[in-house]
């Protein structure tokens, strides 16, 4: 722009002037151009010195409170906890009615009609819920978290709403309110994190669609070890749902320990679990039939748990996990000690920052109960997923389910869903 | 026995010296260059995974659990990764607010702040662009900060940290000079880059970023945007696509083969070839401006 308006200058004078004048002002030209390129050099070395000067004096301690770069006032809606509002929903085909499919039992699990299933439970169209997720630092001790799904049909329900502590020392850190279980490897996670849109076969099976957890206290440690090992122990109230009696204060007490390592790039997590608490032993009338409702004396429910986790790097955004789980109970009732047990595998393959595909087999192998003794329940599913983006995903999947009894019969259920989550808001990383 | 007090005494501070735990590699390479052998040193991220998706890891809870001191590189580019590790860490020393939690990014000025802020934009940084780091005038500063940091947690080492940094600032300086003479002819042009990663750097050196292959940041590219750049790159004769090592390369490619650009692959951290600080910007120099 100068450069321009001076030549600009220089011609305009030099229509005027005679010749001796020309070369004069030529002359200055040159100067004044030398002056210009000197200057250019100046602001340029002015650029590129570092943003922020600081003078060499004070404490190191004031040296870098001084060099901290001034940053606005902070607004006092920082102070807000983080809200994230996460919806999922989506579209749902059976080849069973609505009312045969909520009617349906898991025979030595779960009764007909006791069924609880807060996703796509209908053919067409569900909205699972809505879920409202906050969080926040509390004080300098403590976090707290709450988590309430708004379903379809406008039941609220509190997911998990609890706070836990930031300064102990050791290691150490307690939780209370009500929260899931870590037990084993998938229970504490919220549905949207889940790998399929259906919880797990034996979970679902021994713990119910909440799964382990509710009102209780958790104390977790990390031990000072270069590799990951935690240990942790939690008490809950008693809740009928999940296996136990509910008639009782705090009589479920669950443990667990788990531990990590990378073998070159990949990562290799295993956990053993132990949860315990009262079943409730029924009274028996005089021909030997069990009186519903009915009970006078505790017995134990034992679940033992097993998991390993292998996940594999691939190139770029993709990556290879091989997940499996294995849970044991043992529950007394009015004749016997039901023996149960069940397990998943899942293979899933993430392709690129948009895609990911995966394969699961859930199967109830050991199935002794006092109703049905059947054990050959299974289950067969396959997804794949489509990620626009980090905040919205879109999940196709196909069922072939051997687990559930309509009518006392046996009926494979086909089961084809698509569903949507869409992430609004500042919602909280996941763990591994 | 004054000998075996001696050595006693030699020994201690090797069981003492503070745990530093780096969330990517170049943080971990000036802490390195400040504290040689006075601090143990871990990073978590590569320099091969994207910066902003770095797994989880629980090996990286273990390591954070016996940290003093974490320094990250904030303005928000850890936020996917970090908060789970620190939460499950348990370790008071290094969470947020607590002298052991360092964030670089509160001591450099960041650039492309947004005016507002929505994520029909993608996933823009409230902050503004995380991606100081390639502002080579900015490593000085960065060691400096780690300098002061490490002599108020571990002020018996005071005098060798900041002698350390005097020769690494004074090495820095020589470096800047040359790279701002291999630069020199390159101010003025334009370049177009897969994500706002080197953004920092092409600023420095006075070259101008005319469109990135990502159409918003986060978002993978279109056939149409891709064809928008390719008819932009001729119409404007843009010479240079920088391509980051973990996004597809194939976009970048495509665009270079139908336009006539020229493809840059670079490093984004120290790592690989790459391995140190000077190298990485050595190479990025080099890259940049071929004449």
């Amino acid at each position: 722009m100068m450069k321009k308006s001076l030549l600009w200058l220089a011609c305009t004078c030099a229509l005027f002037a005679s010749d001796t004048e020309l070369e004069q002002l030529k002359k200055q030209m040159a100067q004044l151009q030398q002056q210009l390129s000197e200057m250019q050099k100046h602001i340029q070395t002015l650029e590129s010195a570092p943003s922020v000067t600081v003078s060499d004096t004070g404490s190191d301690e004031e040296m870098l409170e001084k060099m901290a770069s001034k940053s606005e006032k902070p607004s006092v809606t920082t102070l807000l906890p983080d809200i994230a509002l996460i919806l999922n929903g989506g579209y749902t085909s059976r080849n069973v009615t609505n009312t045969q499919y909520t009617n349906a039992s898991i025979p030595g699990f779960v009764n007909s009609g006791d069924m609880e299933i807060p996703f796509n439970s209908k053919n067409g169209f569900n909205l699972n819920y809505a879920e409202v997720a906050m969080s926040s630092t509390v004080d300098p001790y403590f976090d707290a978290n709450a988590i309430f799904h708004i379903h379809g049909d406008g039941t609220l329900e509190v997911e998990e709403a609890f706070f836990s502590t930031r300064a102990l020392d050791y290691g150490l850190r307690a939780k209370v309110g009500k929260f899931k279980s870590a037990f084993g490897r998938v229970n504490e996670k919220h549905h949207h994190a889940w790998n399929f849109e259906d919880q797990e076969l034996v979970n679902n099976a021994l713990f119910g669609p909440d799964g382990l957890g509710g009102e209780g206290a958790q104390l977790q440690w990390v031990a000072p070890t270069p590799f990951y090992l935690m240990a942790g122990i939690e008490l809950f109230n008693g809740n009928q749902k999940q296996g136990f009696s509910g008639k009782e204060s705090a009589t479920t007490a669950v443990s667990y320990l788990k531990t990590s390592t990378d073998v070159g790039n990949a990562t290799l997590l295993g956990g053993i679990s132990y949860a315990q608490g009262n079943s409730e032993v029924q009274n028996l009338n005089s021909t030997g039939d069990i009186i519903p409702d009915s009970f006078t004396s505790y017995g134990k429910t034992k679940i033992y748990g097993a998991d390993f986790t292998l996940e594999y790097p691939l190139e770029g955004y993709g990556s290879l996990i091989w997940q499996n789980e294995l849970m044991y109970r043992t529950k007394d009732v009015a004749t016997m000690t039901q023996k149960q047990a069940g397990y998943y595998s899942e293979l899933l393959y993430r392709i690129d920052e948009n895609w990911a595909t995966g394969i699961r087999y859930d199967e109830l192998y050991k199935n002794q109960n006092e109703i049905l003794s059947v054990n050959d329940l299974h289950r067969t599913s396959v997804k794949l997923e489509y990620k626009p983006f980090e905040f919205s995903r879109f999940r196709l999947q196909y069922n072939q389910d051997h687990s559930r009894y309509i009518d006392d019969q046996a009926k494979t259920i086909h089961e084809l869903m698509l569903n949507y989550t869409l992430e609004l808001g500042a919602h909280g990383a996941h763990a591994f | 026995m004054k000998k075996i007090l001696l050595v006693l005494l030699y020994s201690i501070p090797i069981f003492a010296s503070m745990h530093v735990t780096a969330a990517y590699p170049y943080i971990g390479e000036l802490v390195k260059a400040i504290a040689h052998d006075k601090a143990q040193v871990n990073v978590i991220a590569s320099a091969s995974s994207d910066p902003h998706f770095v797994v989880p890891r629980p090996s990286y809870i273990g390591m954070l659990r016996e940290s003093d001191l974490l320094i990250i590189n904030g303005g928000g580019l850890e936020i996917g990764w970090i908060p789970p590790l620190l939460n499950q860490a348990h370790n008071p020393k290094i969470i947020q607010g607590a002298a052991g939690y360092l964030d670089l990014s509160s001591y450099v000025k960041l650039i492309d702040k947004p005016a507002s802020l929505s994520r029909a934009q993608g996933d823009v940084h409230a902050e503004g662009n995380p991606h100081y780091l390639f502002d080579p005038y900015n490593i000085p500063q960065l060691a400096k900060v780690i300098m002061f940091k490490l002599s108020t947690m571990d002020p018996a080492h005071k005098s060798e940290y900041h002698a350390n940094y005097d020769v690494f600032a004074k090495h820095w300086e020589n470096k800047l000079g040359q790279w701002e003479k291999t630069m020199a002819p390159c101010r003025n042009t334009q370049a177009v880059q897969y994500h706002e990663l080197f953004s920092y750097f092409l600023k420095r050196y006075g070259i101008r970023t005319v469109a990135t292959i990502e159409p918003l940041p986060g978002i993978s590219p279109s056939s149409k945007h891709t064809l928008d750049i390719i008819n932009q790159i001729r119409t404007d004769k843009i010479g240079i696509v920088l391509q980051d090592d973990y996004h597809e390369p194939k976009t970048a490619q495509f665009i270079a083969a139908k336009s006539g650009a020229r493809t840059i692959m670079l490093s984004h951290d120290v790592g690989g070839q790459n391995d140190t600080l000077d190298k990485l910007f050595d190479t990025m120099v080099e890259q940049t401006c071929q004449r």
